[in-house]
């Protein structure tokens, strides 16, 4: 987005958010401007006042909202009106990108150059002497799925993307994807906290992001929020938001999605409608990410363990944090010939059918619709709050329904959900929580005569399931015998976490870090593989 | 389509034609299609002396031959066929009923084999996305005869909600909303099959009491049932619950009623339900409820034990004192 454009952004979600809050007073008690403003004033004061950050920025946020208080004090309604517009110009001026397309391009070219070499410098020697042999992103990246669909939404109107959510990489890994699937650069809104690591921060900057400070919890703050996607997705910018809102706990796919931000797909295109846009169509595209091991795996799954923790949302401590963690686990991945798989699935419209591939809207019957038709009253598109909610949430219903379809499975996964279930048959638990009570400190199992059986029952039953077309497999699972899906599996289980997952030991499997048992079955969980796990498992103890 | 085009029915029957005149008495243009034995039907009914069904029809109600030509631009329709008709008539309007149009059926019922519900069979086979369902307690004669009752439109959509308000609601009949359209299904389901069961307890001569717990029974197993589904418990206890349940229980002239009361009077339960199958839902809502339970792992062994006695697999007077016996 050029910066004249940036600001004709800034001032177009300033004019609709104060219509909205203004439509939205006709019908509120009084004082609900006053009560609005007050809110963002409050949270942001608190905000600011625990920051420790000194920098330039918090000083002139705090300038400017202190000026904010003192003038809601004293402000009569023309003048709450006009502090509104100020408040949101202020947010929008934060969130809006600062897009260059020249440096987009450089850094899509060079992105594997530059992580290739920071994933080396742990060893210049080597660097020398490996430069011609180097891997190459692409080699780690298996990008499958609906790419020509992808493509061609993209030509018959503006693509949402909307991926799965397991690491902080997802953004790097996502964005880099769809350039090269040839999307054009995705607007997406990005963790403040991503900008904080300056190797993240480095392409996050430049693949298209802006910034969403998720400590700003008003209710003032995400109108924008959405506002500046609808109006990004109106002007045609291919959008990037991640539904789940937040990472992934306990390894499993979301199954509930955060329906704010997806209703701005509607939103924009029923605005397309109204003014006539040639290309007024939105289309989302859910995409599927899947990681032999995730970056931030203990801290997550810990996070999800603690009672406490569950509601803590934003964590910026985690291993995401630590640009050494990064290279380590970057160079981790190739050292062991680790693929990451993103799938593309099937585009959707705004209401949650499938399109054709000519972008056409279809029924449950595969038939043709108008998609139009869904927001017509009286022969006009309008916006229906309520009725758009429930076509989100349909929309969210399909966009679940995809991930799970495509959601890969992968070696790590199947021994974690075999180790599970051999867990499960020998403390006769199965709640989770007990279940890690109950454990001894390290458990172990015969390889062969426990491990393998299980792990072929877990093999079993994922292609079974593949064959139904409920999800997907790797190659590796799709060839390989319970023993080599094991072995790759502890290979990838032995390294870059602090303490392995589950080591071989001899002629058995040691567990050490049951945690990361729970987090990496997670991804598997769902698929009623669990109780076939447990049920070979008890055949075998 | 405009505001001002006709809102259509489509149902034979007398719940069609009662639909139909109550929308024109709301003085709105209406197309009733009344069935393809619809003339058939009433030059009988004028042989026999009787009058039209569900009523005198007003001169403004457009009587139409098929369903696609009632169905014209209407931007709302009712379809007032019986569950068991829902799947034919909505896999024939297809893509017909199109997202555009508010689309509300007065099928109480599942579909046998699978305990489909009626909207999700609408989903399935048309295009329709903005649909509703009408449950509560009402007798079309009751209606008829000028008695106050009230109606229940469920829809996940308030303007769903909103145009049936508009199109029924007079000051005799009073229109509750909700936008849970699971619960008055699977509520209206079990009221068909306790209708039965209802019978079933006069023709084996029960007292009040046992009737009253045997019902009150297989209410809470639907209740249970409900609630597996996503439905809330409040719609169980309301009209489309329980309040039907005691309209369709003391009916003593309904179909289901009148069925169930056969087979408990000892008739053979297989040469009733050949000369009933056509009439009577209840069998089909009990087959629903049942591969209900069985999908979502809920028991249900009262609604178990009268399916049993109503496909003629179980004695009922035993069946029915051991169901007593058992507690819940």
């Amino acid at each position: 987005m050029r910066p004249e454009e940036g600001r004709e952004v800034v001032e177009d979600v300033v004019r609709r958010v104060q219509a909205e809050v203004l439509a939205a007073r006709r019908t509120a008690p009084a004082g609900a401007l006053e009560s609005l403003i007050n809110d963002a004033v409050f949270h942001e004061t608190e905000r600011l006042r625990r920051a420790r950050d000194r920098s330039r920025e918090v000083q002139a946020e705090r300038a400017f909202w202190r000026r904010a208080q003192h003038r809601l004090q004293h402000a009569t309604e023309v003048e709450l009106v006009a502090l509104l517009g100020d408040i949101v110009r202020w947010h929008a001026g934060e969130i809006v990108g600062r897009f260059d397309p020249r440096v987009y391009r450089f850094t899509i070219e060079l992105m594997p150059w530059i992580l290739t070499i920071g994933l080396n410098t742990a060893a210049p020697r080597r660097l020398l002497a490996d430069l011609p042999r180097l891997p190459r992103v692409r080699h780690n990246l298996e990008i499958r799925g609906e790419l020509d669909l992808a493509r061609r939404m993209d030509d018959l109107g503006t693509i949402l993307l909307v991926p799965t959510h397991s690491s902080h990489l997802d953004s790097v890994t996502v964005g880099w994807s769809a350039a090269d699937v040839g999307l054009p650069p995705l607007t997406y809104g990005a963790g403040l906290n991503l900008f904080t690591n300056p190797v993240l921060s480095f392409f996050m900057h430049n693949l298209g992001s802006y910034r969403v400070d998720r400590k700003k919890r008003h209710e003032l703050y995400k109108q924008v929020l959405k506002e500046y996607a609808t109006v990004t997705l109106e002007r045609g910018y291919d959008n990037l938001f991640f539904p789940g809102g937040t990472r992934s706990r306990n390894g499993a796919i979301e199954n509930r999605l955060k329906l704010g931000l997806l209703g701005a797909g509607l939103t924009a295109y029923v605005n397309n409608l109204r003014r006539g846009k040639p290309k007024p169509n939105v289309y989302v595209v859910p995409c599927t990410v899947n990681y032999h091991l995730v970056l931030e795996a203990e801290t997550l799954i810990d996070d999800y363990l603690k009672e406490e923790g569950k509601s803590r949302y934003i964590i910026e401590d985690d291993e995401a944090s630590s640009w050494r963690k990064w290279l380590k686990f970057i160079h981790n991945l190739w050292q062991l010939d680790s693929r990451i798989f993103i799938t593309y699935g099937r585009p959707l419209d705004p209401f949650g059918n499938p399109v054709d591939d000519q972008g056409r809207s279809l029924d449950a019957r595969g038939r043709v619709v108008d998609p139009r038709s869904f927001v017509l009253r009286d022969g006009e598109p309008v916006h229906d709050a309520q009725r758009d909610a429930e076509y989100t949430k349909d929309l969210g219903r399909a966009v679940i329904d995809t991930y799970r379809r495509d959601n890969t499975a992968l070696g790590t996964q199947v021994l974690a959900t075999a180790t599970l279930g051999l867990l499960r048959a020998r403390t006769g638990q199965s709640d989770v929580y007990r279940l890690l009570r109950a454990m001894r400190h390290r458990e172990a199992f015969r390889l062969r005569d426990e491990v393998y059986p299980v792990v072929e029952a877990v093999l079993d039953g994922v292609r079974r399931r593949a064959v139904r077309g409920e999800l997907r497999l790797s190659d590796e699972l799709d060839r390989q015998d319970a023993a080599t899906v094991t072995a790759g599996a502890l290979r990838h289980f032995g390294t870059y976490h602090q303490e392995p997952v589950a080591v071989r030991q001899g002629a058995e499997l040691l567990v050490r870090n049951k945690n990361l048992v729970l987090y990496y079955h997670g991804r598997l969980s769902g698929y009623g593989l669990d109780d076939e796990a447990t049920a070979a498992a008890a055949a075998r103890l | 389509m405009t505001a001002s085009a006709p809102i259509a029915v489509l149902g034979p029957g007398s719940l069609g034609a009662l639909l139909a005149r109550l929308v024109a008495q709301g003085d709105q243009p209406v197309a009733w299609w009344g069935g393809e034995r619809a003339p058939v039907v009433e030059r009988r009914a004028k042989r026999r002396g009787e009058r039209d069904a569900g009523g005198k029809l007003p001169p403004d109600v457009l009587r139409c031959a098929t369903p696609e030509e009632a169905l014209g631009e209407a931007a709302l329709v009712f379809l007032a066929v019986p569950a068991g008709a829902l799947p034919d008539l909505a896999r024939r309007l297809g893509a017909r009923l199109s997202p555009d149009r508010l689309v509300v059926h007065a099928a109480k019922g599942l579909e046998g084999a699978s305990g489909r519900r009626p909207s999700e069979i609408l989903a399935a086979e048309t295009a329709a996305r903005r649909l509703g369902a009408l449950g509560g307690p009402y007798l079309v004669a009751e209606v008829l005869g000028g008695y106050a009752t009230t109606l229940v439109v469920a829809s996940r959509f308030d303007e769903v909600h909103q145009a049936v308000h508009t199109a029924l609601a007079s000051d005799r009949i009073r229109l509750e909303r909700t936008h849970d359209v699971v619960g008055v299904e699977l509520a209206g389901a079990a009221v068909v099959a306790l209708g039965a069961a209802a019978g079933l307890c006069a023709g084996l001569r029960l007292g009040s009491g046992a009737r009253a717990v045997l019902l009150a029974r297989a209410q809470v197993e639907a209740t249970r049932l409900g609630l597996a589904s996503g439905a809330a418990a409040e719609t169980f206890g309301g009209p489309a619950g329980l309040a039907d349940l005691l309209v369709v229980s003391a009916d003593t002239e309904g179909l289901g009623y009148r069925f169930g009361r056969r087979v408990g009077a000892g008739e053979p339960a297989d040469a009733v339900r050949e000369e009933a199958e056509s009439r009577t839902e209840a069998l089909r809502a009990l087959d629903g409820l049942q591969a209900l339970a069985r999908r979502l792992a809920v028991r249900a062994p009262t609604l178990e034990a009268l399916r049993e006695i109503l496909v003629g697999n179980a004695v009922p007077a035993a069946t029915i004192d051991e169901l007593l016996r058992a507690g819940s």
